[in-house]
């Protein structure tokens, strides 16, 4: 068969939109969400969130 | 004798129907949402049912869960039926079927396009945004810019294949029956087939 150029790119774009559909609203969003008290425990959350729990508890 | 109709192989019937009913779940309760939420653009005397946009949300997400299978269909197996290599030189044949038959297969290229618009924009969408009232998100505007292009794109997919086929060809993908070649029971070693050609002699 002829090489199909034209739908082995829409193919790609295809994919590659169905890969990303799932992981762009898994990437951390670039501005901190307003603090609403969860509990994060990666390091940078936590020097983020003591000061905030210790305004919260005093 | 009944008069013939085209044959659809079975896993383009199946694919094709449930994709189908995922979609059009999905344009009929986006309207509502639409309508319960929104309604800038006019409303329908429905009720308001807030509920319908979680409802919406599982139609769209089903058809985002099935299209990689049935864009793989597709693509593959599926091929003759959507652009081919020559597709720019049918399109001078003005009037004759090929041009027809082309324009169908244009049809069918985009609605994979359309349908990957859809379930995209609508991923980039929070279920946030409508219960407060916020409307000014590109995605928001994007996604019923999505909604449009589907009807659009469905309205002219029905067109053409009733136009190159008839009402033979739009009944024949909503056939039920299938021939003995085409049985689901024989697919488990038509997969097994497959693997073997494929991983045959690839080096450990
Ligand atoms: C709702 C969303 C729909 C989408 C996204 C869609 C998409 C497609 C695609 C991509 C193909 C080509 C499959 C391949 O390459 O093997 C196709 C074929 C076909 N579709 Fe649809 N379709 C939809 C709805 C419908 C509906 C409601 C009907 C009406 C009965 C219909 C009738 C057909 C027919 C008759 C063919 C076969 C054409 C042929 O053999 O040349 N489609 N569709």
């Amino acid at each position: 068969m002829k090489q199909n150029l034209a739908l082995t790119i829409i193919e790609i774009i295809v994919f590659i939109s169905i890969i990303a559909a799932w992981i762009i609203p898994l990437l951390p969003k670039l501005e901190p969400e307003p603090n609403t008290g969860s509990l994060i425990l990666s390091a940078p959350g936590a020097v983020w969130l003591i000061p905030v729990a210790a305004k919260q508890n005093s | 004798m009944a008069p013939s109709r085209p044959y659809q192989p079975l896993l383009l019937r199946l694919l094709h129907g449930l994709n189908s009913i995922f979609v059009i779940g999905a344009i009929i309760t986006g309207f509502w949402t639409y309508d319960t939420y929104d309604g800038r653009w006019g409303r329908l005397p429905l009720p308001q049912f807030k509920e319908i946009e979680s409802i919406h949300g599982t139609f769209g997400l089903y058809a985002l869960l099935l299209l990689p299978i049935f864009a793989l269909y597709a693509f593959r197996r599926g091929q003759r039926r959507l652009i081919q290599p020559d597709t720019l030189a049918k399109l001078t044949q003005v009037g004759k079927p090929i041009w027809w038959y082309t324009l169908h297969r244009i049809t069918n290229t985009v609605m994979l396009l359309a349908l990957t618009f859809a379930v995209f924009s609508g991923k980039m969408m929070s279920e946030k945004w409508l219960p407060q009232g916020e409307f000014d998100h590109t995605w928001y505007y994007l996604h019923l810019i999505a909604w449009a292009v589907m009807i659009l794109c469905i309205s002219v997919h029905l067109l053409m294949s009733a136009r190159v086929g008839g009402v033979s060809l739009l009944l024949s993908i909503l056939d039920l029956k299938f021939r003995p070649q085409d049985s689901p029971a024989l697919w488990s070693g038509h997969i097994r087939n497959w693997l073997s050609q494929r991983f045959k002699g690839t080096p450990k």
